[in-house]
């Protein structure tokens, strides 16, 4: 669906994206994270034909941007991350205008307004003015004002950023039923637990380079320093605890009333045979997991820790 | 057929604004106070009938003050037309969609004018006044609506150009009415100069005709040149640049057409902002 090769934006001596390369496949849910002022705007915002770049290719279904950006506006439902509303305009009257930015026939209009107020649950506010709205609902029917058109490919930049918890639960509701309707979504955050649950892939941006790329759970193991395991036994916990000190590759263990935890220095075959040496030794294993890793701590160490 | 989306936003916005009530009501009711007080004032000094060149007075007055409130009205309607967008965070979401820059310039333009317009429809009484007691015809007032329409179409691609150039609506508003009263004096001031030069180098006056080709650039003298067509005379030339003994072919020419060439020029003026303001939005976009 996108592909972005070398992409590279220069500011007189300032690089914002420098020389950033990622895929969209169709259908999936792509969670661009990175600090304030990583260059994710800047990424969006070529994207979705509002800036030009200085070099590289950001094509969508293989069509590069720059050669036909009219043609790809059909394909893009762009929502910014700072946008305002027009005065003296009701929600319905709203949605009309921006209908008739893509020309679509006044016969078709009422419907479509009705089904994705529907979506982003703002019927009842129909006739309200848009300036009137709390800022969530603003998020909710900017968000439906960029599906006006039946895009393929949503740009959505930093759409929880502002939002209550309850706002933001809503939010991430919609994104999945849109999900489920076989949208394609980049969506950017600056915070990474918040899109690590909805999103198929991550891309992490930090000063206009890519760190890191792929499944949360991909990122995690390749940026984790340490895997820690928690093994639940049914008895002999003192054995397991002795066999654990005595393997090189275990460190900080942990004797919980339950159960065992140990920092793992090692890959998935080597924690297997690890697995498979415990049980021949006859400790009664009951349970053995990978702890999930603090999504948080990942980001800060990709990042360096710096909040720009 | 489908209405500039823009044009229809604007109209519902601007007409549920209190400020453009505001705008609207001052508008008229400058126009009807100085039209009722001169025609009371013919009515009730005395004469036993109404006093005609009174009339065409009134009239006179009231073009001068359309055209004035035109010239201060406009900008303020236009200036805000790209940097209001730009200041309310929509500017963008504006150039994603399928728009063309040049149907978001002329929907701005079209916005704008289309106001304007409802403005002069509610101010015709007045001059309906005039032209029911006599001496003006139907055609001068359609020409004076099609002569002022033309300059705030002009006013307002101005406007809209330093509204797209500018980040701000209240700096694009104070160039744009410095750019329009440089096109009201400037004429002025090089003809003033043109004069001084020849008259020392000839010791004579110069023809009339090279302050009509001077100044058909310039707005405030075209409206005064459709005055005197209107009016039958050249009384307004006469008194602002001395009469001339020397009425040739040209001169007549000029006397009788300024206007209408100013019209064409304020025309090519418009295209050309309108098409520079498109272009630079374009820019901004690509």
């Amino acid at each position: 669906m996108l592909e972005i090769t070398n992409l590279v934006k220069k500011y007189g001596n300032f690089t914002a994206v420098d020389n950033l390369s990622l895929k969209v496949n169709k259908g999936s849910i792509y969670g661009f994270v990175g600090p304030n002022g990583a260059g994710k705007t800047t990424t969006m915002k070529i994207i979705s034909g509002l800036l030009s770049s200085t070099s590289g290719s950001v094509k969508i279904d293989g069509v590069e941007v720059s050669d036909n950006p009219k043609a790809l506006r059909d394909k893009i439902g762009y929502m910014p991350d700072f946008f305002g509303v027009y005065d003296n305009l009701r929600v319905s009257e709203y949605m009309d205008f921006y209908a008739g930015t893509y020309y679509i026939p006044y016969k078709d209009r009422e419907s479509l307004i009705d089904n994705l107020l529907e979506l982003v649950d703002l019927s009842h506010k129909k006739d309200s003015y848009v300036d009137s709205l709390s800022r969530g609902m603003k998020q909710r029917l900017c968000l439906a004002r960029s599906l006006i058109h039946d895009p393929q490919l949503l740009i959505l930049d930093e759409p929880a950023s502002g939002l209550d918890p309850r706002a933001r639960v809503e939010m991430k509701e919609i994104l999945r039923q849109l999900r489920d309707m076989g949208k394609t979504i980049i969506i950017s955050s600056h915070i990474l637990p918040e899109l690590a649950e909805m999103c198929t892939e991550i891309g992490i941006i930090d000063k206009g380079k890519l760190s890191a790329q792929g499944t949360v759970a991909e990122i995690m193991r390749k940026l984790s320093k340490k895997r820690f395991i928690n093994v639940k036994v049914l008895e002999n916990k003192e054995k397991l605890v002795k066999i654990l000190s005595e393997t090189p590759y275990i460190s900080d263990i942990t004797e919980n009333t339950d159960d065992v935890e140990f920092a793992f220095d090692g890959g998935d075959v080597k924690l297997a045979e690890f697995l498979r040496y415990i049980v021949s030794e006859e400790v009664p294993v009951v349970s053995f997991k990978e702890k999930e890793g603090n999504l948080e701590e990942i980001f800060m160490t990709i990042t360096g820790g710096e909040e720009k | 057929m489908m209405i500039n989306p823009i044009v229809r936003r604007e109209a519902k916005t601007s007409l549920r604004s209190f400020k453009m009530f505001i705008a609207i009501a001052v508008y008229t009711f400058l126009i009807y106070i100085s039209g009722l007080a001169y025609v009371k004032g013919v009515i009730s000094n005395g004469y036993t009938g109404l006093d005609i060149s009174s009339l065409s007075f009134v009239y006179v007055l009231l073009i001068i003050l359309q055209f004035g409130m035109t010239a201060v009205l406009i900008p303020a309607l236009t200036a805000g037309a790209i940097s209001g967008e730009r200041e309310r965070q929509t500017l963008d979401i504006l150039l994603v969609t399928k728009m063309s820059t040049v149907s978001i310039i002329l929907g701005k333009l079209a916005s704008s004018i289309s106001l304007f317009i409802l403005m002069m429809v509610a101010t015709l009484p007045v001059f309906g006044i005039v032209f029911f007691f006599g001496g003006v015809s139907l055609i001068h007032l359609l020409t004076l609506e099609i002569y002022i329409t033309v300059f705030a179409v002009m006013v307002g691609s101005i406007g809209i150009f330093f509204s797209t150039i500018l980040k701000k609506t209240i700096p694009a508003m104070v160039v744009t009415y410095i750019v329009i009263g440089i096109l009201c004096i400037l004429p002025i001031v090089v003809v003033a100069i043109y004069e001084l030069y020849t008259q020392r180098l000839y010791l004579s006056s110069v023809s009339g005709a090279s302050v009509y080709i001077i100044n058909s650039i310039n707005p405030a003298f075209s409206i005064l040149n459709l005055i005197d067509n209107q009016m039958g005379s050249q009384r307004i030339m006469g008194m602002l640049f001395g009469y001339t003994d020397n009425v040739d072919m040209a001169l007549l020419f000029l006397q009788k057409y300024t206007y209408i060439i100013n019209i064409f020029i304020n025309l090519g003026i418009t295209a050309l902002f309108t098409f520079l303001s498109s272009k630079i939005l374009r820019k901004s976009r690509d």
